[in-house]
């Protein structure tokens, strides 16, 4: 059950606000792209956080983007699917692939299985890339449609033809995927994952099954990793097997390290912070991977605990002084 | 099918796995000593390549020179990141990955705007080229297969006969004992950093004169050797040369009569060996 302090409430409402009128505040169809662009990001890092709570670090989650975005693509464009029905398939069939490399590589941990999962997200996009038919080899899949409008006869037909009602699309299915996520890890699962994340051998022994919770994480974060990889094709048009490379996974894993990971805002203010700063780079884009190095590894070995931790422990604090402030008053 | 379809091969992947033997060295010395997967080492490969590259084909630097130039010059390169970066990671997982990641961002793009971003070729430092049973091989090639063989073999007697290297292995074993018994784990570590970016500035520096050179050429070079300390047994010396010359052959073969899928041999080997034998082929249980 949700139960929500009036004072979250009230910011869930503001937020909500905020991202509804986005369209509205930026008239910019180019800014709309890359905020929408951003959204898909945070979809992104927040999947590939919610596995890191069981402790397993993945850089291998573009692949999972891959997948999805490749599958709905191919099912479109060569199959002439209907759009929703292509998402379902591509975020179930995610899902089923993670479900089998999941069992099989969640044994290893630390280090090894992010070299583990850096192999696998490579070779996923050797696949693709060298797979023709439905594929499209090198060239990948160019020129999709936009989604199918959805019509519901005799009241309204929604057509996503335009950028703003792709925002709105991408922006349903990012927060349904933040919301689940975040609902997950408050849950009783969600106490499970840290605690097999803080001592799985522990957590084994008091008769947790610790690969059935490690696998149904993965899957969980792998399928909203295809949803975004299906969202991208929808915004972009296209994919190709550069789309989503090992950088980009490794941007995931540094969204998630800056932001912190004590809870689902550190994605998502890691990857908000850190998209809009490579946005203000843009003028000197030769120097921008420069920047952004030294800002990461400076956010890394500075800030224990990320952004998200700092805001946490500023909080506290405020809060500790007002608490002494009116202590004295009284 | 001629004999010497089967015979080229195994020269050229007896060379490229020697070479490729230094890098491994390089990356499971760091690894097993300061447990930092150091993800920018292919970077540290490529600064060696530069060095070689502006020295010996720029600024007509004797070519040995050259090349223990690029040790020196890498291996200083090391030190300086090693302090700033790897040490206040202190080994945990994440931050250091995350280093890893930053630092090769950081060289990549450093190297790009500094050296240009096109691929460039340097002359044949010996011109000549020997062939018997039908087989071309050239000097350069002969040269860096010798170089690379001097080098592994002093990296051995470095680590199990002199007194810094059997500390770096005490480090290894057992960092707090080796700290107890009054081995300073800080300058040995230091040391070992040293030691594993020189020899990915051998590495770079010996394929200078044979491959191209571009700053982006660090990215499968570090993928090339990830999959050497794996298929070796991470920590292990000899399996770090085993799995280089099986990774060297592997390659060779499989550009001859596969091509572009042979692409995909180091992730597959990874992969398999994670998942199947996680210590590797020489490795010891963790």
């Amino acid at each position: 059950m949700i139960r929500l302090g009036w004072k979250e409430a009230s910011f869930y409402v503001v937020l909500l606000a905020v991202l509804i009128s986005v369209p509205v505040l930026f008239r910019n169809l180019y800014q709309l792209g890359v905020i929408t662009f951003m959204l898909i990001n945070v979809l992104l890092a927040v999947s590939c956080w919610f596995i890191m709570t069981t402790g397993q670090v993945t850089l291998g989650h573009g692949g999972f983007a891959a997948i999805g975005g490749y599958l709905s693509a191919a099912l479109i464009a060569r199959y002439g699917m209907n759009s929703w029905l292509s998402l379902l398939i591509a975020t179930v069939a995610a899902g089923m692939i993670a479900f089998i490399i999941g069992y099989i590589t969640l044994r290893i941990k630390g280090i090894y299985f992010i070299v583990a999962t850096l192999a696998m997200g490579e070779v996923i996009r050797v696949v693709f890339g060298a797979w023709d038919d439905p594929f499209g080899g090198l060239v990948g899949i160019m020129n999709l449609l936009p989604p199918n409008a959805i019509t519901i006869p005799g009241f309204f037909k929604i057509e996503f033809a335009s950028k703003v009602s792709l925002y709105y699309l991408t922006l349903l299915f990012v927060v349904i995927g933040i919301v689940v996520m975040h609902q997950l890890d408050r849950s009783p699962i969600g106490l499970v994952f840290s605690g097999i994340r803080q001592a799985d051998d522990l957590a084994e022994n008091v008769g947790i099954n610790i690969m059935g919770y490690k696998v149904l994480a993965f899957v969980t974060g792998c399928m909203f990793a295809g949803v975004a990889g299906v969202l991208y094709t929808y915004n972009v048009g296209s994919i190709q097997p550069s789309s989503f490379t090992v950088i980009q996974s490794a941007y995931y894993l540094v969204y998630v390290a800056v932001g912190g990971s004590i809870n689902v805002f550190g994605p998502i203010l890691g990857a908000l912070i850190l998209n809009i700063l490579s946005e203000f780079l843009r003028p000197i884009k030769e120097l921008e991977p420069i920047v952004f190095a030294l800002i990461l590894i400076g956010a890394v070995l500075l800030i224990k605990g990320g952004l998200i931790g700092l805001l946490e422990a500023l909080w506290r604090r405020t809060n500790e002084i007002t608490a002494r402030v009116s202590g004295k008053a009284i | 099918m001629t004999f010497e379809i089967l015979l080229q091969p195994l020269v050229y992947g007896l060379q490229t796995g020697l070479t490729y033997v230094l890098l491994a060295l390089g990356l499971t010395v760091i690894f097993s000593m300061m447990n930092v997967l150091n993800l920018a080492h292919g970077e540290f490969y490529m600064l060696g390549a530069f060095t070689v590259f502006y020295m010996n084909g720029l600024l007509k630097v004797n070519y040995f020179l050259a090349l223990a130039m690029s040790v020196v010059v890498v291996a200083v390169i090391g030190i300086f990141f090693e302090r700033i970066f790897f040490r206040p990671a202190r080994g945990e997982v994440v931050p250091t990955v995350i280093v890893g990641i930053g630092l090769m961002w950081l060289l990549q793009t450093a190297a790009q705007l500094l050296f240009g971003a096109q691929p460039r070729g340097m002359k044949e430092v010996f011109q000549g080229s020997v062939s018997f049973l039908n087989i071309n091989i050239s000097d350069s090639r002969i040269a860096a297969g010798i170089i690379s063989i001097l080098l592994v073999a002093g990296v051995y007697l470095f680590i199990y006969k002199t007194k810094q290297g059997k500390a770096m292995q005490a480090v290894a074993q057992d960092r707090e004992a080796a700290m107890s018994l009054g081995i300073d784990v800080g300058k040995i570590g230091t040391l070992g950093f040293a030691l594993g970016c020189g020899l990915a500035g051998a590495a770079g520096g010996l394929m200078a004169p044979i491959f191209f050179i571009e700053p982006t050429m660090g990215t499968t070079t570090l993928i090339k050797s990830l999959c050497i300390i794996i298929l070796g047994g991470v920590g292990s010396i000899p399996g770090a040369a085993l799995g280089g010359i099986i990774l060297g052959m592997i390659e060779s073969y499989g550009q001859t009569f596969l091509g572009y899928s042979a692409t995909t041999f180091p992730f597959l080997i990874i992969l398999f060996i994670l998942v199947f034998k996680r210590t590797g082929l020489m490795g010891r249980a963790a």
